[in-house]
């Protein structure tokens, strides 16, 4: 980079002075980069492990309601690191044995995994419970105390006295009854896994599941444990495939998408990315024919990435695989300004310096449109979206800065016109071009009635399903675990509140009565709730007084067992609090669903529904939100919060369009319309062939008309102000293909999201290019308008 | 009155669920179940009478209770208290039932509570002297005989050991005598009478397990 000393004298006594502050400037840019660049190296070891892969990422925070944000987050946490596998045969011998398989398997290979315990220790719960146990009696057990008289309370006691397993995981006389030990069974229902022989088993009608369960040792999105366990899990799969073809493996966990994303990224980022840079190689080298420009070009490629991906890092601590993904697309935009420059020095006899001092404006107007449009991205509440934004603004701006300060001593002498070049700039002469003859304005009123009844026909979609891809037979196995499982859905949820740990688990008390008629009717099959394991005090109580009617029974059992002791006079026992609850430990794997105290003095706790499938249902259970429950519905509100936003950023589009015309008034006068309308017509029409194709609108296409905006501006304005000259006609040949070339590749992309953003794109570069020259003034009209492009470039 | 063996094997079936589980190695020797099992009659049907005995923890006074049983092997086991008060329970693949007369004072079903299967096959194999079933849940030791053999099993889950300390068989052709020791402390004793196998089930104990 030994740019500045390879300048030659300049041309003129202006262009001289201009020249020593010029190269001030681009010496501090060397400088800069060259801080980036130390930067990058002393960061990249750390860094490398921050590439993100959570798709989660990807979508917006929801300010409206920070608590059930709050709710979700400990949710996601707490599942990242579960793996589950689940070995399906038709009978329990073989799932029992290919488990073992599975089982030693992943030990010999030492795979980063930690068996896991399924919920919670029943037998630590129980002693912890013990002190408290006259305050757990189940509904039903209440109900029989309520009509029981004395004799059957005694035949009750004397039955279980004679059972040869008496008293549950008690002494008899500690549950004579038996209510304890009904209530610990009560806990069954909060799992279908059940111990067969030495593994955990589920068994439905037609198949038997061995179950393994396992923690990750690191992050699910720690990219070492990704490849190690990738790995361990095939080297596992063959092995079964080998000795029990018949039994089927099924995975879930964050992990395995997690995997599935990185590797993919990985893939489209390397593909899209040599992609792109390949192509703008070529035809850089077609049009051009020239080593150093490029250089010029590869060098603001360069500048760009390194201040991208420096700025981007060092802003937000981790990037994410997509960022870099669209990232890797960009390439075809930071080019245009290179290619802009080039185009203009073809076959120009003016001094170097003339020439670039004439450039300047043009050059800086065009920098303006792009940035602002990705600044706007910057404003959503994507935190995928924003890094995107950042790293496109600062990539872009790193290219533009490299070709303003460093073109001048690095252009070749001369530049000649290659065949490719002549004969691009050929087309510009034949290229209609409106003059509102009446022919024209009939085509005019055709195309715009054709443009109406597409965009007429334009549906919307908001559902942020539609956006995320995940791999369909990861996805077929994570559905079959979770009905084996009955895992609850973690995207739908109750958020109880209350003003202390008593009132919510009261408040969950009351809705989970209100839940079981629609258990009992089938609509749900189960919850997950911690009331289920820690009774409210006011329940406890409940029970305590209930029993108060055993009191002869007791005394009349006493005599004829010959007890010893104070037996018959049950002694009073304590309440368990919550806080007594959450200090064990044996409650740690709990406490998941137990959100405690929030900011604003309040406690809250979620409750978790098993076997919601339709939305009747859903709808049912949004009915029961009143002041202390609140049903959350993660995929609702996401898919009505983009649904907002691109409401709102198609109101930013259309303000755009009119206040850019407003600000361009002062540069290009009467001309004005010109740099407008291409791009205009572009975002029109890419509309309207949307609403044929019957492809939803969705914000991320709006989001990528704001880009649209942003570039099919710069061609317009480039195309003005250089007076339709045929070399900002070729400039923006070339341009446009980059952009359609690299941006066309996202197109292969996997991520419906990024597949979106592509096909907008070759849509409305594709149209803005084809409407730019249409409407460039005629040779008469541009010397009529000279003296407001003088001063644009002077 | 509808606390069965199965409504408490149930909670220690569940609390294995809870619990974590620990892959168990085979401990015992296969070779002496091998014998054992080689001296046991293969019949069809073993039924006969049962004296049990329970001596609770705290509780001073022993409770005696007798009946009768029925093993069939492919259909279950009928177990019959006639003193000091009549009750029947049934367990048959995917079912336990429990009766009081004719009231049914408990039914449980695998389809509503899975760990009815593994409950039913313990029981099963431990009435009908299924040993490789019963190895499946529990580790052993013992010693065979000419005259006869004991064993002595401990639950391989931590989640069945909560239910049953520990258990010891002992027999000849048939089991003549079952101890079961809770985790807790209270002990049952069951010892066997009038033993005898058969090829089938009479008509009158085929209806009960209609």
């Amino acid at each position: 980079m030994n740019a500045p000393s390879s300048s030659k004298a300049p041309d003129t006594p202006g262009d001289f002075r201009y020249a020593r502050r010029h190269r001030v400037l681009a010496w501090s840019w060397l400088g800069i980069l060259a801080l980036l660049a130390a930067v990058l190296l002393a960061h990249i070891q750390p860094w490398r492990g921050q590439i993100d892969t959570d798709l989660l990422a990807l979508l917006p925070v929801d300010e409206r309601n920070p608590q059930a944000e709050a709710a979700l987050k400990t949710l996601t946490q707490h599942g990242e690191r579960e793996l589950v596998l689940l070995l399906s045969a038709k009978d329990v011998a073989t799932a029992q044995r290919a488990a073992r398989l599975v089982r030693e398997s992943l030990h010999q290979h030492e795979a980063p995994l930690t068996p896991q315990a399924p919920q919670a220790q029943i037998e630590a719960l129980r002693d912890l419970y013990f002190p408290y146990r006259a305050g757990f009696v189940t509904d039903q057990d209440l109900r029989w105390l309520g009509s029981a008289d004395q004799a059957a309370q005694e035949q009750r006691a004397l039955a279980l006295a004679y059972q040869p397993f008496a008293g549950g995981t008690l002494n008899w006389r500690d549950d004579p009854f038996g209510f304890f030990g009904n209530w610990m069974m009560q806990l069954g229902a909060a799992s279908p896994v059940r111990p067969y022989g030495d593994t955990l088993m589920v068994q439905t009608a037609e198949r038997h599941y061995a179950v393994l369960l396992y923690q990750l040792t690191q992050s699910a999105f720690s990219s070492d444990l990704q490849e190690r366990l990738a790995a361990d899990l095939a080297a596992a799969r063959n092995e079964l495939a080998e000795q029990f073809p018949d039994v089927q493996l099924l995975r879930a966990g964050v992990v395995l998408h997690a995997t599935a994303a990185a590797q993919q990224a990985r893939f489209e980022m390397s593909l899209i990315g040599s992609g792109s840079l390949l192509c703008c190689i070529l035809l850089a080298w077609f049009v051009f024919r020239n080593f150093k420009a490029l250089r010029l070009i590869l060098m603001s490629l360069a500048t760009g990435a390194l201040m991208a991906l420096t700025l981007t890092w060092l802003l937000f601590d981790r990037l994410h695989a997509l960022t870099l993904v669209f990232g890797a697309s960009l390439i075809g935009v930071a080019v245009d300004y290179g290619v802009l420059v080039m185009a203009r020095h073809l076959n120009d006899p003016e001094p170097r310096w003339t020439r670039f001092r004439r450039l300047v404006s043009p050059l800086s107007l065009v920098l303006i449109a792009p940035a602002l449009a990705y600044l706007g991205l910057l404003l959503m509440p994507f935190p995928g979206m924003r890094q995107m934004a950042c790293f496109a603004v600062s990539g872009i701006i790193g290219a533009w800065l490299t070709i303003m300060l460093w073109h001048p001593y690095l252009l070749p002498s001369s530049l000649p016109v290659t065949p490719l070049a002549g004969w691009l700039m050929q087309i510009l002469r034949y290229w209609p071009r409106w003059r509102a003859t009446p022919a024209q304005w009939l085509i005019a009123a055709l195309v715009a009635t054709a443009i109406g009844v597409g965009v007429a026909q334009l549906k919307t979609n908001d559902d942020i399903r539609s956006l995320i891809n995940i791999d369909p037979q990861l996805l077929h196995e994570q559905i079959d675990v979770a009905k084996a499982l009955e895992l609850p859905s973690p995207a739908q949820i109750f958020l109880i509140t209350g003003a202390t740990p008593e009132e919510v688990l009261q408040h969950e008390e009351a809705l989970l009565a209100k839940l079981l008629p629609l258990i009992a009717a089938g609509k749900l099959t189960g919850y997950d709730a911690i009331s289920r394991w820690l009774p409210s005090q006011q329940r406890q109580q409940l029970a305590r007084e209930a029993q108060q009617t055993l009191a002869g029974a007791r005394a009349a059992l006493a005599e004829e067992l010959e007890l010893t002791g104070d037996w018959a006079a049950a002694p009073p026992q304590a309440l368990l609090t919550a806080d007594a609850w959450l200090a064990q430990p044996a409650t740690k794997s709990l406490r998941y669903l137990w959100q405690g105290r929030s900011a604003d003095g309040r406690y809250s706790s979620i409750v978790l529904l098993k076997g919601l499938r339709d939305a009747d249902t859903a709808h049912q259970l949004a009915a029961f939100n009143d002041a202390h429950i609140q049903w959350v519905d993660k995929t609702a509100e996401v898919s009505s919060l983009m649904g907002r936003y691109r409401t709102l950023l198609s109101s930013v589009l259309a303000a755009a369009y009119v206040l850019a015309p407003l600000a361009l008034l002062a540069f290009f006068r009467r001309q004005t319309w010109r740099v407008v309308m291409p791009s205009l017509l572009a975002t029109l029409g890419t509309l309207a062939i949307m609403g044929y194709a019957g492809l939803p609108l969705q914000l991320l296409n709006v989001l990528t008309l704001l880009l649209v905006f942003g570039m099919g501006i710069d061609y317009g304005l480039f195309l003005v102000a250089q007076r339709s000259d045929a070399r900002a006609f070729l400039a923006i040949c070339v341009a446009a293909s980059l952009t359609l070339l690299s941006f066309g590749l996202l197109a292969v992309s996997s991520t419906p999201a990024l597949r979106t953003i592509g096909v907008t794109t070759v849509l409305g570069i594709g149209l803005a290019w084809l409407f730019t020259p249409l409407f460039r003034a005629s040779v008469a009209e541009v010397s009529l308008g000279a003296e407001n492009m003088d001063t644009i470039n002077a | 009155m509808k606390n069965t063996i199965g409504r408490t094997l149930l909670i220690g079936f569940i609390s294995c669920a809870l619990c974590i589980a620990v892959p168990a190695q085979a401990a015992g020797d296969p070779a002496l179940l091998r014998t054992i099992q080689s001296q046991l009659a293969d019949d069809m049907v073993v039924h006969g009478d049962f004296t049990q005995t329970r001596q609770l923890a705290g509780v001073k006074k022993p409770l005696l209770a007798k009946g009768a049983f029925v093993v069939e092997k492919t259909r279950g086991v009928l177990w019959r208290t006639l003193t000091p008060f009549p009750q029947t329970m049934r367990v048959t693949q995917g079912e336990i039932l429990q009766k009081d007369g004719d009231r049914v004072l408990m039914l449980l079903r695998a389809d509503q509570e899975p760990a009815v299967n593994a409950i039913s096959r313990v029981l099963f194999s431990l009435f009908a002297g299924d040993l490789s079933a019963l190895a499946e849940f529990f580790d052993y030791t013992g010693r065979a005989g000419s005259s006869g053999w004991q064993l002595s099993f401990t639950p391989k889950n931590d989640g069945l050991r909560a239910v049953i300390g520990s258990m010891a068989l002992e027999g000849d052709k048939v089991v003549r005598r079952v101890t079961l020791t809770s985790a807790a402390g209270d002990v049952t004793h069951i010892a066997f009478s009038n033993v005898a196998t058969a090829a089938a089930l009479t008509a009158d104990e085929r209806a009960q397990f209609e």
